[in-house]
């Protein structure tokens, strides 16, 4: 996209400003009727005549810009510069200059079919010109304050791209004249105006981090510091771009490769950032009238961990914002089977009692599909928005969101509480990007809570400290301790399908739970020993029902379905069933359990598929392996510790 | 004692652990996969072709057998029975248009991961040698191509998509075969994507749709040592050949342009797509 760059002058200050619809800005600073009708429409402050200055001076670059060129100036330009025309001559070409000679080298960069292309030179093509008059071409001031006024409020919270903020307001019917095929020109005067006047915010999708004030200085004594691009929806560094030549813009421009299946984000695209409008300001007031509950109540039916925790958060949550910009974060540590879903709804009531907006976001498409009718059913009077690819509710807006965690990019500043279950896990497990999504969605007053069985040792080391605010839950729901994991010897799983047979007292303990009328979990590390080990499995125990699924099976959900009923007795899998898969009645043997493909989180899962129903709370978890690792005694060691601090604190019924 | 015999031990699993991990990380590990992100090391991988693992590799519907001579499909083809006045001479593809193909250009092309062109320009290539090495042995002389001319897309497309998918392969082809691109067609008007349109419905819509801009294509005439040039060969490319209408339309447009510039010279003009549907 390529936009229109000018300088608007009042008195001895400029400012420079790119537009994506000129006519507006002209109307906006050279017509003052206009500007004060907008600002009464859109309900900003109209300032009384006396106090605004004669019509300012515009001055604009006569070719309209590529997105990211003409940001980059504005965000340079002097607010003391005196020759305007002549200071913005100088910086477009300095400016140019810079991009053309250096950014190919930037750090990480890869660049496709960019040599021997000849670039045409922006500022051979364009000049400063003075702006006398506002256009014709502009609509009347009431008639687009009042669509900006309403394109605002669509997009409070979000953070989209032009495609998908036109999608947006094509669903709410607020694209541009009814009837008509939504189309970007008739959208662009709008979201401009809302620009104008703060309740939008436009920039490049991809765009160099902000500068800090040192080096600006330093750039003013000649320096020329490298800047790094940034995607500013997914937070991803240089080393994701990739520099192409782009037809929509003219230059050759970087697009993000991480976010990529989420649509492009690019360097001359848009990002509009939906800003709190003032109406915002007045629930801020409502929230500190209302009591903040301290307590959850005893309607939710939490077991005595569950409310201590939950009162713990609860807390958290009312104790207010400090003098931070970013949201405040609280860990849920909980064991697996603690009943995590429970323990969050209180925190949502108390959300959504003081006006606020809440947010659950979780890795994995079924656990939002499962998790949805459980919140509607706890929440019958509240709006729920369920977001995940492909959902028919992408552009509603409610006041419960559940959502799959990419979702989180398409949002800024929208929510008082965030929930991020699963915070380990894919695609999130290492991944820097969790934090800027979960820090850019919440609003900076509100509060993220994170949610683990097995967080990451980044985090552990953070709430040891105490640098992290966070609650342990020790005991599962149904009060019982949780199964301590048996450590066998055996050889490797490929060394046993190379042998006949199989070992002894691996055929011993399987028997034993089968015999007790358990679900066998079998894990193992590589999906090619899963069919191999079924056959070997069949031979051994003729008449029991035995499968085996991985990744690759298409037949993965029905099996687990039957698995459940019990259809199959014996599922060997790998680690696709780590999380989130509840068995009644259920022992786990772990394979292999010194492979490097099983770290802690993982062996602390998997043991965590056993004893989960309150009929059989003490199921059996071994670790065969062919040696002891750091891992398993390192998952052993965390299990025995949240039991420790169960019966410490008496929640273990016995 | 036992204190300093524990800090032993910590020092020993220290070195181990230190030890263990740059090991890994020494350890050759393949880039990941462009298409599918495997890391799979395992399978080896194909000299042209280093960023696909060894199963996406084998994925790709190579056309290895021609049943049509015209447009090259590998099976019975109605429509070049069917056209009349056909402008070009015969299309040649990479690959067929199935699944696998069609989810790969649906990638680059829909969802803007250029980064799959090295990939999908090395595949023009492979087709390119072919069809040059199946000219020269009818012909019985070395053919020589000289020109590619890309098909353009709508301006409408082009500013939303940011790239022209034609142009680009184009230009990968020119780089790795040494050849000169001309990007002299454009289209006289914005028509709906053709992938939803029926036979006779494109036929309709591509008549007229591409004109050839005159003064690029005296510039391309002159760059050309005219006082040697007994035939003008060019190649069209383009994504996918369907019907061919596209083709011939484009094909139609430039000889008329080049019949008005240069009637004496006989211009043979061919068409190379990524894939045939």
């Amino acid at each position: 996209m390529r936009v229109l760059l000018y300088v608007v002058q009042s008195g001895s200050r400029s400012r420079a400003i790119w537009s994506i619809a000129p006519e507006v800005d002209w109307a906006y600073w050279l017509d003052r009727d206009f500007r004060q009708e907008a600002k009464r429409v859109m309900g900003c402050s109209v300032s009384d005549g006396k106090a605004t200055p004669d019509v300012p001076v515009v001055i604009a670059w006569s070719e309209p810009l590529p997105l990211g060129l003409a940001e980059r100036v504005a965000e340079r330009w002097p607010g003391d510069a005196e020759e305007i025309g002549e200071a913005l001559r100088r910086l477009v070409l300095g400016v140019v200059a810079e991009r053309e000679g250096r950014e190919g080298s930037e750090a990480g960069e890869r660049r496709e079919g960019l040599e021997g292309r000849d670039r045409r030179g922006w500022a051979a093509l364009g000049r400063a010109q003075q702006v006398y008059r506002a256009s014709e071409l502009c609509e009347e001031a009431h008639v687009l304050a009042a669509r900006a006024h309403r394109a605002a409020s669509l997009l409070q919270g979000r953070a989209l791209l032009s495609s998908e903020a036109l999608a947006l307001l094509e669903a709410a019917g607020a694209a541009g004249p009814a009837g008509a095929a939504a189309a970007w020109s008739a959208v662009a005067p709008a979201l401009q105006l809302a620009a104008l006047l703060g309740r939008l915010r436009l920039g490049g999708a991809v765009a160099p981090e902000p500068q800090p004030r040192l080096l600006r200085w330093l750039r003013r004594l000649g320096a020329r510091p490298r800047p790094r691009l940034r995607c500013q929806r997914c937070g991803s560094g240089t080393a994701r771009m990739r520099r192409t030549a782009c037809a929509a813009c003219g230059s050759a421009c970087a697009y993000c490769e991480a976010c990529l299946t989420m649509g492009r984000s690019r360097e001359c695209g848009l990002l509009i950032l939906g800003m709190p409008s003032s109406g915002a300001a007045a629930g801020a007031t409502r929230a500190a009238s209302s009591p903040a509950p301290s307590e959850p109540a005893p309607s939710w039916g939490l077991s005595p961990a569950q409310a201590a925790a939950t009162a713990a958060a609860l807390g958290f949550m009312a104790a207010g914002p400090g003098r931070t910009t970013i949201p405040r974060r609280f860990l849920f540590w909980a064991v697996t089977g603690a009943g995590k879903t429970e323990m969050i709804f209180p925190l949502i009531e108390a959300c959504l009692q003081r006006g606020g907006r809440a947010l659950i976001a979780t890795p994995r498409r079924d656990v939002v599909l499962e998790l949805d009718p459980r919140i509607r059913r706890a929440f019958p009077k509240a709006a729920v928005v369920t977001l995940y690819g492909g959902s028919e509710q992408r552009w509603e807006q409610g006041d419960i969101t559940l959502a799959t965690t990419h979702q989180l990019f398409r949002f800024h500043r929208g929510f008082d509480l965030v929930v991020i279950d699963e915070i380990d896990a894919f695609p999130y497990h290492n991944d820097a990007m969790l934090q800027f999504a979960a820090d850019k969605v919440c609003k900076p007053e509100g509060v993220n809570i994170l949610l683990s069985a097995t967080p990451p040792a980044e985090l552990r080391r953070a709430a040891a400290l105490g640098r992290l605010a966070h609650v342990r839950v020790p005991v599962r729901f149904h009060r019982h301790s949780l199964p301590v994991p048996v450590q066998r010897q055996i050889p490797s799983v490929r060394k046993m399908l190379d042998k006949p047979g199989l070992p002894g007292d691996l055929l011993k303990r399987l028997r034993h739970s089968l015999d007790r009328g358990a679900q066998l979990f079998v894990f193992v590390q590589q999906i090619r020993d899963v069919d191999p080990l079924v056959e070997r499995l069949r031979r051994a125990f003729p008449g029991i029902a035995i499968d085996g699924t991985s990744s690759k099976d298409p037949d993965r959900a029905r099996k687990v379905i039957r698995f459940r009923d019990r259809g199959i007795r014996l599922l060997v899998t790998t680690t696709i069933l780590e999380r989130g898969v509840t068995v009644p009645m259920s022992d786990v043997f772990i394979l292999d359990a010194d492979g490097k493909l099983f770290d802690d989180a993982s062996l602390i899962q998997m043991a965590g598929r056993a004893g989960r129903s309150k009929d059989d709370p003490a199921g059996l978890v071994y670790f065969y392996g062919s040696a002891r690792t750091h891992s398993q005694q390192s998952a052993i060691r965390q299990i025995r510790s949240m039991n420790r601090i169960a019966r410490r604190n008496g929640y273990l019924n016995h | 004692m036992s204190s300093s015999s524990s800090l032993w031990r910590r020092l020993q699993k220290f070195t181990q652990q230190t030890f263990s991990s740059s090991a890994i990380l020494l350890q050759p590990q393949s880039p990941s996969c462009a298409v599918c992100g495997s890391r799979d090391g395992k399978t080896p991988r194909h000299d042209r072709f280093p960023q696909l693992c060894g199963r996406c590799y084998g994925k790709i519907p190579w056309i290895t057998q021609m049943f049509c001579p015209v447009c090259g499909r590998p099976e019975w083809c109605p429509d070049c029975i069917r056209r009349t006045g056909t402008a070009f001479v015969c299309n040649r593809s990479a690959v067929r248009y199935d699944p696998v193909i069609r989810q790969w250009l649906a990638l680059y092309k829909y969802r803007g991961n250029e980064g799959l062109l090295p990939l999908l320009g090395e595949m023009m290539a492979m087709a390119y040698r072919g069809m040059i090495a199946e000219l020269s042995l009818t012909s019985q002389e070395q053919v020589q191509i000289h020109g590619l001319i890309p098909v353009p897309v709508s301006e409408e497309r082009l500013l939303e998509r940011g790239f022209n998918q034609a142009e680009q392969l184009g230009s990968y082809l020119a780089g790795s075969e040494r050849l000169a691109l001309y990007d002299i067609l454009h289209r006289t008007r914005h028509s709906d994507k053709q992938s939803f349109k029926t036979r006779g419905a494109r036929l309709r819509d591509t008549e007229q749709l591409f004109a050839a801009d005159l003064h690029a294509a005296a510039a391309m005439l002159d760059s050309f040592n005219s006082s040697g040039l007994k035939t003008l060969r060019l190649l069209i490319i383009d994504d996918i050949y369907t019907t061919g209408s596209t083709a011939n339309s484009c094909a139609q447009a430039l000889a008329e342009a080049l019949k008005s510039l240069a009637p004496a010279l006989p211009v043979r003009i061919y068409i190379l797509t990524l894939a045939r549907s």
